[in-house]
Order: C-alpha cells, then structure tokens, then sequence
C-alpha cells in the first residue's frame, strides 16, 4: 500500500463517522424518521461516492472493475467504509460517556449476525 | 395474550391477579412466568441484534453491488437511500439492535463491515490477511472522526450557552 493510499484510506474514514456523529441525529431530531432517510441518501450516499465510487479517492484507492466486485487490496476481500462508521460511532459513545462493558454483549451479537450475513452472501455467490 | 401474563407493574396496579388461596405473589406460579419472561426477553434482544446485522448486511452486499453496475455512481447512491434507510430504522429507529442506555452505541455498520469482509472470503477464497491494513486504517481513521466529532460537538454546545 502507498504512501498516498495510506493518506487517502485515513481522510475517507475520517470523514464518515464524523459526518454521521454531527449530522445523523440533528436530522432526526428535526424531521422525524424521514431525517434518517434523508442522512442515508445525502450522508451514506455521497460518502459512498466518495470513498468508493472514484478511483484514486477515499478507502477505494486501486480502480474497481465494477464486475469484479470491489477489491481493493491485493487479492483482499472488501473492506467497506462501514468498517470505519462502526469504530466512529463506538468511540464517540464512548468519548460521551457510553459504558463498553455493557455494550458488549451487544456488539457480539452484532458481530455474529454481520459473519452470519456475509457467510449466507458468500454462499448465494453475491 | 391474557390479561394475567401481563407484567408485575401492570398487575399490581389493577390487572387481574389470579393467585390461589393463600398463595403470596412471591414464588407463585405467574411470578416464575415472569420471570421466565423477562429472561426470555433478553434472549430475544440479544437475537434482534443479531438479526439486525445480518439483515442491514445482506442488504447491502445483496442489492448494492447490482445496484451500481446497472445504473453507474448514481445507482450507488440510490442504493444508499433505499438500503441504509430502511436498515437504519429497523435497527436503530424501531431498535432491533439492542443498545442499553448507558451503553456505548454499536452501529449496524459493524455488522455491514463484518458481511462485506467475510462474503469475500468465503465467495472467493480471499485470505483475510491481504485486508488487514485498509482494516487498521479504517478503524483507526473512523476512531479519529468519531473522537474528534465529540469534542467538536461538545465545543459547539459550549458556544451556544
């Protein structure tokens, strides 16, 4: 990985969850359930242009040939940017006052569910 | 459901109490059901985590990928409005995925990242290893956004008093 992979890889998961812990719960503050709609499409949306769409920007520092899906490293599977939001949102919890401990057996079961669901992927050849 | 399965808050302010003659509230047999309920209901919980990753996950790895072949960088983004959305209110809005008060929040992108990982390894036999530093980078990045957006947010407040 070079030097400017490593730049670039660090600002795109920067950008994310710090997006998504200014803005995500001000617009649901405002607007309801359809402020989290609007943060899906205007933050996850744009980010994902961003950091995955473009060549050259982001965590997608090596051009994606859109059939192959999304190899980013070589021969590596797909590291996404969510990877990125789920340490983001974590720390800043954290960094507010969240308890780890308890969260714990939260995050396990999350963990499972996301093997879970990547194995069912694999398995369908997605 | 009838009325004597309902909670021990709801019965003791005027539900139906269905104890047997001389029978105390404690140790009989609705106080043991909900119990059991009660345990029941943090299994369940723990499951709806579970349930919840793997749903937002499969969502996006599922549908995201087609999405962007078939209709360019704007595909993406539509998929973005249409999958994180409704993965977002399950998990978060209606709070499938359950985060005590207190705790430290676990977002479904945990169990996204976790999907997208792993569906490379098993579809394609791709070793975990050659991932590992795009990994380390973006966590390390995302804790920096995270911790630098709760100090930002917390001198924005402080302004505004």
């Amino acid at each position: 990985m070079s030097g400017a992979a490593i730049f670039t890889t660090l600002v795109g998961a920067f950008v994310f969850p710090f997006l998504i812990c200014m803005c995500w719960g001000k617009l649901v503050e405002q607007y309801g359930p359809m402020g989290g709609w609007i943060a899906a499409g205007f933050i996850v949306g744009t980010m994902w242009t961003i950091n995955h769409a473009l060549p050259g920007v982001g965590i997608s520092t090596v051009q994606t040939v859109v059939n192959n899906l999304m190899v980013q490293g070589e021969n590596a599977p797909w590291v996404d940017m969510a990877w990125a939001a789920g340490s983001g949102v974590y720390v800043n919890s954290i960094y507010n006052g969240g308890k780890v401990g308890k969260s714990l057996p939260t995050l396990i079961a999350v963990i499972l569910g996301g093997i879970f669901g990547g194995v069912v992927l694999g398995v369908i050849g997605r | 459901m009838p009325t004597y399965f309902l909670s021990m808050n709801e019965r003791k302010t005027g539900g139906m109490v269905f104890l047997f003659k001389g029978e105390s509230w404690k140790g009989s047999w609705v106080s043991k059901i909900t119990k059991q309920r009660a345990k029941g209901g943090e299994m369940m919980r723990s499951l709806g985590s579970f349930i919840g990753g793997a749903i937002a996950g499969m969502f996006v790895f599922g549908i995201w990928p087609a999405m962007w072949q078939t209709y360019g960088v704007f595909g993406g983004w539509i998929s973005a409005f249409i999958i994180i959305s409704i993965s977002w209110y399950l998990c978060h809005y209606i709070g499938v995925i359950d985060n005590k008060p207190g705790a430290a929040t676990v977002d479904m992108a945990v169990g996204i990242a976790m999907s997208g990982t792993v569906s490379g390894m098993v579809k394609q036999g791709l070793p975990l290893g050659a991932a590992v530093p795009t990994i380390v980078l973006a966590v390390i990045g995302g804790a920096l956004g995270g911790l630098v957006a709760g100090m930002l947010s917390e001198a924005i407040a402080q302004k505004d008093k």
